[in-house]
């Protein structure tokens, strides 16, 4: 601590005393509150004001901040000189969108934001997305010329609340190496639930007691928790009565096909433990078993089959045409998701949020997005130092008017494999059921109750029919609250 | 003639006490916006059904009724939340005590060490977790790879059932730095001559531990058991992070589940009934703790 004598306490006193400082320090301090007080609160505020005409309207947008989005962002701020996009991480928003919920219900939302289908219905039927059926039918924009299955998924009680952005299905992979070691047909893949257990354990293969290579394991990918659809859907399960106030996750297709799962795991996946200690190492990895070469068929999405092109020791096949269980035999199965643009309901800024709208599912962005893409993939591949030219498959577009751009200009010059994966991908949408449709107004709730049913009977902490009564119970609930608050 | 000086308005020491206030006052309207406001919001939601999206509507105590009859995962959430009270606190304090036995040796390289054991402590708690993950991955993981190699199948750990609980206080341990430093200094507060006269009396090593260490430590001892117990009852970026409350919700900590009410499933006024719960559960057990606290904890100042 500093000493004074006593001349220089004087000075000190004389200079500035100790309550005058206090004083003039408080002064200071209060009229800065207050000023601060007074102040717009920048940008915020400025977005409720009119903006002048000749000043650009800066817009919001939740979105994934990477390069490709900040490429395509600036070639949208390029076309649109009227209109600078502030770009924001929309955060988790598969299985539920907390940070966007609380922004719209705090009124701080963004202008636009990217949002899954997994639970749009619930929060469209909550009234967080702007209506824009009225914009749509200004600007003729035909619901026809975008997949049917998506719109679906973007309608409730007869109102469209978004603008679909892509769309994905699931689809079985095979390893066509591993078909053709074990005697199979490389160019067949299993068409039933039978066919999978006929192939499965031919295409094991083992060390001793510990199997290396499996032929087939259910909880594929590592770390996707909502397998159990696929399977129930397959088995002809659907997760809701028509009228969407029934949940049907006890009914006998479902607990047939988490029987078929932990069977599957049992018999021909050494048991749970051996299964999923293998399956965990791969959780979190940027490559997965398929990838590797350790399991020979899977379940997985379709915009695996560009990432699979990564791996040159990977001679792979697919389909979109899901294997069913007996009972099924014929029927095409399979569940499509993607993502989506909204505008946030309580915005002034609809009509430069609406441009984005319309730009976003266009070709042009289509062409934006693909020569950003391109362009990265070009980087990745020399990176990897892969043979060959890039074999780039960018998530299919929902617009028709795009998705016939992206056909002629990316599709159409994929490898023959690739190219044939893409129209058997493209063919499985049309029968596709969306995931908006599946999930219902209990949406969240759904997709635990998946996980919880999962978890609970591969583990065998319960039966597959007790782990599925305890998440239909809870699914009920929250389907009955959320019935009953809508009428409210 | 005299002449009347105006009396001052305010005294000298008002003056000084109004300005004190002032400098109080922009803390103040934080503590009151930003901590007091939420708290009793929250009190007040408890008693509401709010979706966050919809206007709140008032329920009375149906969120507490449903909470204590209705809610299957009230009670598997706060028994796994107990279990990892009851494991890691008693845990933590006995390695933080052992560390910094250890670490209170007069040895070359001493303030290297106690480095290393105190640097986990400042780890980003997401960071560490995820480094954890590939630690107990079961089929490379640096722990099962160990034990495979002396002939021990490790256990499926976050997989497990059985091990996923302890393989997150597994974790919270490796964090028990920040503790640790804390006995240390403790430690080196105990006075020398009591060791002195222990020895003097024919007191052994251990019997030194047990009479002088521990009872000076006490205080110590006491303010760890009593901050570890609230941390405790609050976990969740572990979890979260980790095993997002699996497998079969083993894991799905008190805490987890409340923000899984709130924020996955929008039922913010049952969610905050939980806070309360947990509210008042906590400070009981902090007043239990601190009424135990005469029957072990030893305060020199109060014996003098």
């Amino acid at each position: 601590m500093a000493r004074f004598t006593s001349d220089e306490k004087t000075v000190v006193h004389q200079g500035v005393s100790r309550r005058s400082f206090l004083k003039s320090t408080a002064a200071v301090t209060g009229l800065a509150l207050a000023a601060s007080a007074c102040v717009p609160a920048g940008p915020e505020a400025a977005s409720d004001m009119a903006a002048p005409s000749d000043e650009p309207v800066d817009i919001q947008i939740w979105w994934r901040i990477n390069p490709t989005t900040e490429g395509v962002i600036q070639v949208f701020q390029e076309q649109h000189p009227d209109i600078t996009v502030s770009l924001g991480d929309l955060g988790e928003a598969v299985y539920g969108t907390p940070k966007y919920v609380t922004a719209v219900a705090a009124g701080k939302g963004p202008d636009v934001s990217y949002q899954n289908r997994h639970t749009f219905r619930q929060f469209a039927s909550r009234n967080l997305y702007r209506p824009i059926e009225d914009l749509l039918e200004r600007d003729n924009l035909e619901k026809g010329n975008f997949m049917a299955g998506p719109i679906a998924d973007l309608t409730w009680q007869g109102t469209l609340y978004g603008l679909p952005h892509t769309a994905g299905t699931r689809y079985f992979f095979w390893n066509r190496t591993h078909f053709e070691e074990a005697g199979l047909d490389p160019d067949v893949g299993p068409e039933t639930w039978d066919d999978i257990m006929e192939m499965a354990p031919q295409l094991n293969k083992t060390e001793g007691d510990r199997i290396v290579r499996y032929g087939f394991l259910p909880h594929f990918p590592p770390g996707l928790s909502d397998q159990l659809l696929i399977y129930a859907m397959e088995n002809g399960g659907v997760s809701q009565s028509e009228d969407g106030r029934t949940n049907m996750l006890n009914t006998e297709p479902w607990v047939e096909a988490l029987e078929w799962c932990v069977n599957m795991i049992d018999e021909f996946g050494g048991g749970n433990a051996a299964a999923s200690s293998f399956m965990e190492g791969f959780a979190g990895q940027p490559v997965d078993p398929f990838a590797q070469g350790q399991v020979s068929m899977c379940s997985y999405g379709n915009w695996m089959i560009g990432r699979y092109a990564k791996f040159p020791d990977l001679d792979y096949d697919g389909t979109g045409l899901m294997p069913v269980s007996a009972s099924q035999e014929g029927a095409q199965v399979n569940w499509s998701c993607g993502w989506t643009f909204v505008i946030d309901p309580n915005t002034e800024l609809v009509e430069e949020g609406w441009e984005f709208l319309k730009w976003v599912i266009s070709e042009k962005y289509v062409r934006a997005a693909g020569t950003v893409g391109l362009a990265l993939e070009k980087e990745e591949w020399a990176r990897q130092q892969l043979p060959g030219e890039p074999i780039f498959a960018p998530t299919p577009p929902v617009y028709q008017p795009a998705m016939q751009f992206m056909l002629d200009e990316y599709y159409s010059v994929l490898p023959e494999r690739q190219k044939i994966m893409m129209e058997r991908y493209l063919e499985s949408e049309t029968f596709s059921v969306g995931c908006g449709q599946i999930a219902g107004l209990a949406a969240a709730e759904l997709w635990i109750g998946f996980k919880n049913a999962w978890e609970s009977a591969l583990t065998k902490k319960l039966t597959p029919r007790e782990a599925l009564e305890a998440s239909h119970a809870d699914v009920q609930k929250a389907l009955d609250a959320a019935w009953e608050n809508l009428e409210a | 003639m005299t002449n009347a000086q105006p009396k001052p308005r305010l005294t000298n020491a008002a003056r000084e006490a109004l300005t004190c206030y002032l400098f109080l006052l922009p803390w103040g309207i934080g503590f009151l916006a930003f901590v007091i406001g939420p708290v009793a919001a929250s009190f007040v939601l408890g008693f509401m059904d709010y979706e966050i999206v919809t206007p709140a509507r008032w329920v009375g105590l149906a969120n507490y009724i449903e909470l204590f009859t209705d809610d299957q995962r009230f009670g598997m959430s706060m028994g796994n939340t107990l279990y990892y009270v009851l494991v890691f606190v008693p845990l933590h304090i006995i390695v933080a005590l052992l560390l910094a036995l250890l670490l209170n040796q007069k040895a070359r390289g001493i303030a290297v060490y106690r480095t290393l054991f105190y640097v986990p402590s400042i780890v980003p708690i997401v960071a560490g977790a995820i480094l954890w993950v590939w630690i107990l991955q079961p089929e490379w993981g640096l722990i099962n790879s160990t034990l495979r190699s002396v002939g021990i199948e490790g256990p499926l750990w976050l997989a497990s059932l059985t091990w996923s609980k302890p393989a997150l206080i597994l974790m919270a341990l490796w964090g028990s730095g920040a503790a640790m430093i804390i006995v240390l200094a403790g430690l080196q507060g105990v006075p020398q001559h009591l060791y002195e006269a222990a020895e003097i009396d024919g007191a052994n090593r251990w019997q030194r531990f047990q009479h002088v260490t521990i009872p000076m430590l006490s205080p110590t001892l006491f303010f760890i058991l009593v901050l570890s117990v609230i941390a405790s009852f609050q976990v969740f970026t572990t979890a979260y992070v980790m095993t997002g409350g699996g497998p079969a919700e083993s894991t799905l900590f008190y805490m987890l589940y409340l923000y899984r009410r709130a924020f996955v499933l929008l039922d913010m006024g049952y969610a905050a009934s939980m806070a309360w719960i947990l509210f008042v559960a906590v400070l009981a057990l902090t007043l239990v703790n601190f009424k135990l606290a005469s029957r072990w904890v030893y305060y020199e100042a109060e014996q003098s």
